[in-house]
Parts: C-alpha cells; structure tokens; sequence
C-alpha cells in the first residue's frame, strides 16, 4: 500500500542509469544492405541526432532521480516519464529512417540497435517494477497497453517504418501472419480452456479424497517435468498409430503431426498450474466459514456455490492467468511439430539466420502474454468477491 | 427441552465427551464451561450432529435427533461461534437473512426481520450494507448472535461467541445477551471457558472435565457446594465471596423503607449486584447505601452487616 514516506526505489533506480550507459554505449540502429548481410551500426548521436539522444537521457535521468525521492506521488510521475519514453521508441525509429535510409540501396533495409532493444526492455522491466506500487495498477497497466501498442501501430500504417526490417518481415507475409495469429490464438485458447474444465474437475474430486488428490498432484507434477519438446514429439508416435488404427479420426484433421500432439501436450502442461491453483483457492477458504455454513443448514452443494466457489474465485482466476501466460509462450514452441502459430517465424527465422524474421514471430508472442496479463488482472478485479481486499 | 443420555463421542482412541447425561429446560440458558480441551465444543456439535455420536442418544421435545433430517435440524438451531464464521463476501443484511433464504421467506418478511434484529442488537441500520471486514470486532460479533436469531429458532447453540473481545466489549455484549434472553426466553447452549462469564450468564451450568460432566447446578450452588476438588479449583480462590456477591441485587438483602431516608448518603441503583455494594461502601468509607428504584426514588437501605446471605433470602 502506498504510504505518504516512502523507501528509495533502489531497483528503478539503478535500472534507468543502466539503460542510460546502454543507450549510449550500444548503437541505437543498423543499416543493412539486403536481408543477410551484417549491417552497419550507428550511435545514438550520429543515428537520431544529439537533439533527440540528449532528450531520451533527460528522461531517464529525471526516473532515476524522482526514484531517490521519498514521497509518494512520485510513482504517478515515474510512470508517466517511462510510458512518455515507451512512446517515443517508434518515433525515434522514424526518425533514425528518415536520416539514414534516404540513400541507401533499394534493397537496404533499417535493424533496431542493441541500445534501443535494450532500452526497450529495460523501460518494460521498469514499468513492471514501478506500476508494482502505483495505487490504480488495474488501471494503469492496460492504458499503457493500449497506448504503446498504438504508438506502434499508427507509425506503422502510417508507412512509416516501412524501411525496417521487421516491417519488411511482415509485408512480405501478410496472409500467414494472420494464420500464425489465429492459429496461436486457438491452440492457447482451446488448450486453456479444456484444462480449465478438466482441471477444475480434478481439483474438485480431490477436495475430500486426499490420497486420490496426491495422486492428481503427483501425475500432473510429473507432466510439467517433461521437457516441452520432449513431449510434443512423444506424441508423435502414437498419435500417428491412433490414426493409422481409426482412420475416421482423420476427417477431423487429426494425425501425427500438426495440432493434435500440440494440442494434448498443452493440455498436459497447463494442467499442473490450473490444478494446483484451483486446489489452493478451494481449501484455502476459511474453515471456521464453511463450517459455520454446515451448522446454519446449507448441504454440501450450497455450502460449495454460495461460499467456496466465491470465495475461492480469486485464486482460481490467478490460477488461470498464469496457465494462459505459459500456454501463450509453449505455443510457440509447438510449431515445431507442425502446429503453426509465431513459433513458425521464429523456427524459419533461426533457420534462415534472419533476426527480424525471429523477432516477428517473438514481439507477437510477448504482446499476447502482455495482453492476456492485463485482461486477467482486470477480470479478477471485476470477480473478486466485494469485502475483500484485492490480492493484488 | 434438550435431554443429552449416556452422550459418548470417539475420536479414534480418545473419548472427546464420555458418557454425558445433562438436562436443559426450555428458556434455560445453561453454560458449557471447562478447561480447553474437555469436550465442550465437541457436545455442542453432537447436538446439531456436525459430529456423529458414538453412542447414547440426544432429545429434543422427547423427539430423538436421529429422528430429524441433519438439515431441517440445524435450520431450527441459531448457531454463533467465536470469530463469528460471518460471510466475508455478504453484506450484513445478507449474513443475516442466511437462514430465512434457506427457509424460503419472503423478500419483505426478511427486510423486515432484518430491520428487527439490527435494532435488537443496538446496529445502525446502515450497517446492513457493510462487509464483515468494515465492522469492529463488538459490532461482528453482535451480527454473528444477530444471524443466529434470524429465523426465531427456539433453540440457540453458541460456542465462546464473546470469546475474542476486549473485556468492556465482552461486557456490553453479556448483558445485551442478558436483556435479550429475558425476553425472547431461547433454550441456551452456551459454551465457555471463562467462570466469570459463566457465572453471570447461566441459569445453570455443567462444568466439564475430560469429556465427562462433573457437576450441573445453579451458580450459587457450584460456589457454595463444589461436588469435587475440581470444582472448588475452577470456581475460585480466595475471591469467592465476591463472585457470589456478584450473583444477587442489592434489593435481596436491603432493608425496604417508606420513610424519607437521609439523602446524605451514598446511593445505588436496586438493581446493582451485592458486590458492587461492597465495593462502593470500601470507596466512600461507609457502612451504609441508599437504594434507588429505577425513577431514582430511595426505595430501602443497606448496611454492612446485610451484606452476606443474599443467595439464600433470592
Ligand atoms: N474432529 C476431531 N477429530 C479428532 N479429535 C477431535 C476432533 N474434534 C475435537 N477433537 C478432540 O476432542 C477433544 C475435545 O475437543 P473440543 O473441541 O470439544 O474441546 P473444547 O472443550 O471445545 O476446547 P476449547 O476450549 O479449546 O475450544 C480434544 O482433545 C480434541 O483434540
Ligand atoms: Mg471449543
């Protein structure tokens, strides 16, 4: 909770003179001649301009300094200055294209600098440490969301940064970048939301059988100690001899490889976080509260629907947030066998050795764990039973 | 009527109430009291059967409790425990009217019933729209009795429900239950580990000791008459005396008089305990008070002399 003296912020801090030394000392972008040639890299000054560069540091400066102060308005300013300087990166782009990009060849193309990666990372990292203690946090997170995601998108189709790279990456393959969206999205979906229902039925039935309980925990446990890829290829096998075996399954579109195995073993994966969480949020209502609903005459379904349920809704919408988070990124992983989703960018990409191809299949992913993140955090706001603190 | 026989509950090897016989008339308010551990709480759930007894049987109205659905039985019994068990995710109105729901009352018999309660029990009606988390520990616990009340019970199971308040809250709740009880005239389970407690609120009381009743009597007979050693421990030391003073008014041993008396003198209300009379003669330096009736009339007066023996003229 915040209170009116508050601790220097020694973590935000050190992290704004950090991406100040990488600001200046890394190059802020590249310049390639055509897609696998290694480009040239300028610095802030020669790249965006002393102008431009010294504003950007004044910034960083002016976080690292209201993180020494110890008064509590200051996360309000903080987070402000770091979305201020969120904003700006596609700009800087913009501008870092407009110098540098006017003569080159017709095939060059524009790379983000490790510095301005760096930045990029560090000011999210920042954002997370600094909206830890902001007093509308469920607020903040998805107006920042919104307007970074929408800083890039109109530099984007305002054709701005046509001449980067990663723009380049995603005009040539409009139609399947869409496919890889929609694909992502259904795989992590799907799979949540099957191991919600069966988790939930786990957790359920393992409520008043503590040994059936251990071994649902134990099972699940052992899944999640798979490696992923491990598992995606395990199913392989003898999903292709299930299909060989029941030919019908075919009509479905299920066989050895693509969505099938994908699909199981993010089912198997989000079990472990889904039941766990599920288990915890329903024995962690109090006692003394289910046992005065017993003795006022509530039956067991009663007791369940009108206070444990509610009660535990919280943990279990957590619960629930974390699985779609992991499942967003295993999904990723599961083009390997042929799922499809970004982990098809991202695997063309490392074969091809073409970066911008990886980072197309990888910023995607981020910002769909970002999103699910923020929509999550906002419904359990919504759900939480009233009379509770939120948790947080 | 509440009629426990030969009552036994086991827990694996260890007999948690062994062997209880106890009699509870209907309007009577008995106490539960022993050191932790004895079986209290332990009766107090073999009679709505969140426990199941091992042997020996439970009547209610000569009806045995094996009789009735477990459920019907515990919609006819309000229940409050320490720390309350209200509902964290309900208003207040809503923990109240928890009952009534579950007996399918009307919406506006329950409003109603609320409104009754909240003033019963002292509450601001705003505080029916209040979370658990919002209230203070006193007004908590005045809501959780309040519930328990809801839908008229004629029975009341109540296990340490002052237990975690300050001592002038605990107070204030004592005779708030105290004036409530001689009106609604309830039949009373109340459990407790506190004498002083027990003393004051009990028309009678079981002292329990590791699952068996060693005495059931009226607090002036335990004080007077310790059927045991245990007893005689329990209920007092040296200040004995003055826990009994504490059980009789000073209208019991004053000396009535119609005659102007001299108003000089240090007064009491008639209904203050015999105690409070010692304690106010050592005070003020006197051997004598006026009594007061409650128009603040001098209805009699008491001297020193008079002040023992008040169990036996009540
Ligand atoms: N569900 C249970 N399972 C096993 N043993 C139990 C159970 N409930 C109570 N006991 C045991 O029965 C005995 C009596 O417990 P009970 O709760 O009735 O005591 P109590 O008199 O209410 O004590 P306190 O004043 O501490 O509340 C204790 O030894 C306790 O450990
Ligand atoms: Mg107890």
């Amino acid at each position: 909770m915040p209170s009116s003296r508050r601790p220097v912020n020694r973590v935000l801090f050190s992290l704004s003179l950090l991406a100040l030394a990488l600001l200046w000392g890394l190059d802020t972008g590249t310049v390639v001649p055509n897609r696998i040639m290694p480009g040239t890299g300028h610095g802030p000054v020669d790249g965006i301009g002393i102008g431009l560069a010294l504003a950007i540091s004044l910034g960083l400066a002016g976080v690292a300094l209201l993180a020494l102060l110890p008064s509590a308005p200051r996360d309000a300013f903080i987070t402000v200055l770091l979305t201020a300087l969120l904003v700006s990166v596609p700009f800087l782009l913009d501008h870092f294209i407009t110098r540098k990009m006017a003569d080159a060849g017709p095939y060059a193309r524009a790379g983000i600098g490790a510095g301005l990666w760096c930045l990029l990372f560090l000011l999210v990292l920042m954002l997370g440490e600094s909206l830890k203690y902001a007093r509308w946090r469920r607020l903040w997170q998805p107006l920042i969301l919104v307007i970074t995601l929408g800083a890039w998108g109109l530099a984007v189709s305002q054709g701005r940064l046509d001449a980067l790279a990663l723009v380049r990456e995603f005009q040539a393959r409009p139609g399947p970048f869409m496919e890889a969206l929609s694909a992502h999205l259904l795989l992590a979906i799907g799979s949540v939301l099957v191991s919600l229902l069966i988790g939930f039925l786990l957790a359920v039935s393992g409520l008043h059988r503590p040994r059936w309980r251990s071994l649902v925990l134990n099972t699940v446990s052992f899944l999640q100690t798979i490696p992923s890829l491990a598992l995606f290829g395990l199913l392989i096998a003898p999903l292709s001899l299930l299909v060989d075996a029941v030919p019908a399954l075919k009509a479905f579109g299920i066989s050895g490889i693509g969505w099938a195995p994908a699909f199981l073993a993010l089912v198997a994966y989000s079990l472990l976080p889904m039941v766990r969480n599920t288990h915890v949020a329903l024995t962690g209502v109090a006692s003394d509260v289910l046992d005065a609903a017993q003795a006022m005459g509530m039956n067991g379904w009663q007791r369940f629907v009108q206070v444990r349920l509610p009660l535990a809704m919280p943990v279990v919408l957590e619960g629930i947030r974390i699985t779609t988070i992991q499942a967003i990124g295993l999904t990723a992983v599961a083009a390997l066998v042929g799922a499809g989703g970004f982990g098809t960018f991202i695997f063309q990409g490392l074969g091809q050795a073409a970066m911008d191809l990886v980072m197309l299949g990888a910023l995607p992913t981020i910002a769909l764990a970002l999103i699910a993140d923020t929509v999550f955090g906002g419904l359990t706001r919504w759900l939480a039973p009233p009379g509770q603190e939120p948790t947080r | 009527m509440i009629e426990l026989q030969d009552l036994s509950c086991q827990f694996g090897e260890s007999r948690a109430v062994d062997r209880i016989n106890l009699t509870i008339n209907t309007g009577e308010l008995c106490v539960l009291v022993g050191r932790s551990g004895c079986g209290k709480s332990t009766t107090l759930r073999l009679i709505n059967r969140l426990i199941p007894r091992s042997s020996g049987q439970i009547r209610i109205d000569d009806q045995d409790v094996e009789q009735f659905d477990a459920r019907q039985l515990r919609l006819g019994m309000g229940y409050a425990i320490q720390g309350t068990g209200l509902f964290p995710h309900w208003t207040v109105a809503r923990n109240i009217a928890m009952v009534p729901r579950l007996l399918g009352w009307s919406r506006q018999r329950i409003d109603t019933r609320i409104r009754e309660l909240l003033e019963l029990f002292d509450l601001d009606p705003a505080t029916a729209a209040r979370y658990p988390h919002q209230l203070s520990g006193g007004q908590a616990q005045r809501v959780g009795v309040a519930r328990s009340l809801a839908a008229d019970p004629p029975i009341l199971l109540m296990d340490e429900p002052f237990g975690a308040l300050d001592a002038i809250t605990r107070e204030a709740l004592q005779n708030e239950m105290l004036r409530i009880q001689s009106t609604l005239r309830k039949t009373v389970v109340f459990v407790t580990h506190d004498i002083d407690e027990a003393l004051k609120l009990g028309d009678r009381i079981a002292v329990m000791d590791q699952g068996q009743i060693l005495q059931h009597d009226t607090p002036s007979t335990l004080l007077r008459e310790p059927a045991s050693e245990f007893v005689d421990r329990l209920f007092g030391t040296g200040d004995r005396g003055l826990k009994l003073a504490s059980l009789y008014p000073v209208s019991t041993v004053m000396t009535p008089t119609k005659d102007a008396v001299s108003t000089s003198m240090t007064t009491i209300p008639h209904d203050e305990s015999v105690r409070q009379a010692l304690s106010l003669m050592v005070w003020h330096d006197t051997h004598a008070l006026t009594v007061m009736d409650d128009r603040r009339e001098p209805i009699g007066v008491v001297r020193w002399d008079q002040l023992a023996g008040g169990d036996r003229n009540a």
